[in-house]
């Protein structure tokens, strides 16, 4: 007997889906100045709802050491409170250490005065992670609102943040004008 | 109050990912206790764990942590023993003190471990309940223990339907 595979597949069936939600990425990066802190936000947008399932990120670490040198010294300088911005919801209970929740994580900057060598007597920097573990997220975020992120640096130099947010666009039939069957 | 045996189904309904922080610091054994809050069942998915391991001056020390995990309203306990810390989040996990520093002060910043594998641990901390995490550094001759670890616990607030303020009936 011949295995015919997707043959149960409807171009029909599925642009229909299609016209309703796919596959998404949101991304929230931020700079933030040193000993301070950064309310980074990024917008979902009113194309539709946003279901989160999975966030990945990466970060710096550098330091400012006398000189003034800035380094890389592969310390988490930055803790972060995810909020939702549809009524502030915050989703952690406190501050979280970035390293705790996020991959690849640390990332080496290629600005830091030892990236790739020593400086002076200070070693070089380690290589940063690997993508290895997408952190379960599932959390819908509402159309027009904001995921909000609010960053302290404990670092005297800047550091900088990425993170993606993966997940589905669910798309809204109010704003999606002329979408048959939305 | 619902059966402990119901199964909890993730729903976009009201429900939200929530993830608790705490450091912690060590002497013996130490306790920490999260309150379910009002209102809500609490899905503890995963624990990440990280702990100093190696202090340049003071010379390699940390030995691994056991855990273990107890509901408190139930007096509940998840585990027949307390576990090996590495056996639920892996020690990335260990992290190394700053060279500059002798110890770790409680304020100290860690290096950023790459974060790796963890357990799903499925654990359901119902209405009214809590979870309290008990760490305990490993006995053994010439141990010396970290002085503290980070905790994060990964989980999801469901919220208890059978309540008024969620428009039951009752």
């Amino acid at each position: 007997m011949a295995i015919r595979t997707f043959a149960n597949l409807s171009a029909a069936k599925l642009f229909a889906i299609q016209r309703k939600q796919y596959t998404d990425v949101i991304h929230l990066s931020g700079v933030i100045p040193g000993n301070s802190g950064l309310l980074c936000r990024t917008a979902v947008s009113n194309v539709g709802h946003f279901l989160c399932l999975r966030v990945t990120g990466s970060f710096s670490t550098l330091m400012e050491i006398a000189g003034p040198t800035v380094i890389d010294d592969g310390i988490d300088h930055l803790r972060g409170l995810l909020i939702d911005g549809a009524g502030q919801r915050k989703l952690f209970s406190d501050y979280i250490p970035l390293s705790l929740w996020l991959s690849p994580g640390r990332r080496r900057d290629s600005t830091a005065a030892n990236a790739y060598g020593p400086s002076g007597a200070i070693p070089a920097a380690n290589a940063g992670g690997s993508l290895f573990y997408p952190v379960e997220f599932e959390y819908l975020f509402t159309a027009n609102s904001e995921i909000l992120l609010d960053v302290r640096n404990d670092s005297n130099a800047a550091n900088r943040l990425d993170i993606a947010f993966h997940g589905v666009r669910l798309l809204s039939g109010v704003s999606v004008l002329g979408v048959k069957g939305a | 109050m619902p059966a402990l045996t119901q199964a909890y189904k993730i729903t976009l309904d009201s429900s939200q990912p929530y993830f608790v922080y705490e450091r912690l610091a060590l002497a013996a054994r130490v306790y920490t206790v999260y309150q379910v809050p009002y209102g809500y069942n609490y899905c503890l998915r995963r624990i990440v764990a990280r702990w100093p391991l190696r202090n340049v001056l003071a010379g390699v020390i940390r030995d691994a942590l056991l855990v273990e995990v107890v509901h408190t309203a139930a007096n509940l306990r998840r585990q027949n023993d307390a576990l090996p810390l590495t056996l639920i989040t892996s020690p990335a996990g260990e992290s190394e003190y700053p060279a500059t520093e002798p110890s770790a002060p409680l304020g100290l910043s860690a290096s950023a471990a790459s974060l790796q594998s963890t357990k799903f641990l499925n654990y359901v901390a119902v209405f009214g309940d809590a979870i309290r995490l008990e760490i305990v550094p490993e006995a053994g001759t010439g141990a010396k223990c970290p002085e503290f670890v980070d905790v994060v616990l990964m989980g999801y607030l469901l919220p208890e339907s059978s309540l008024a303020m969620w428009g039951s009936a009752g």
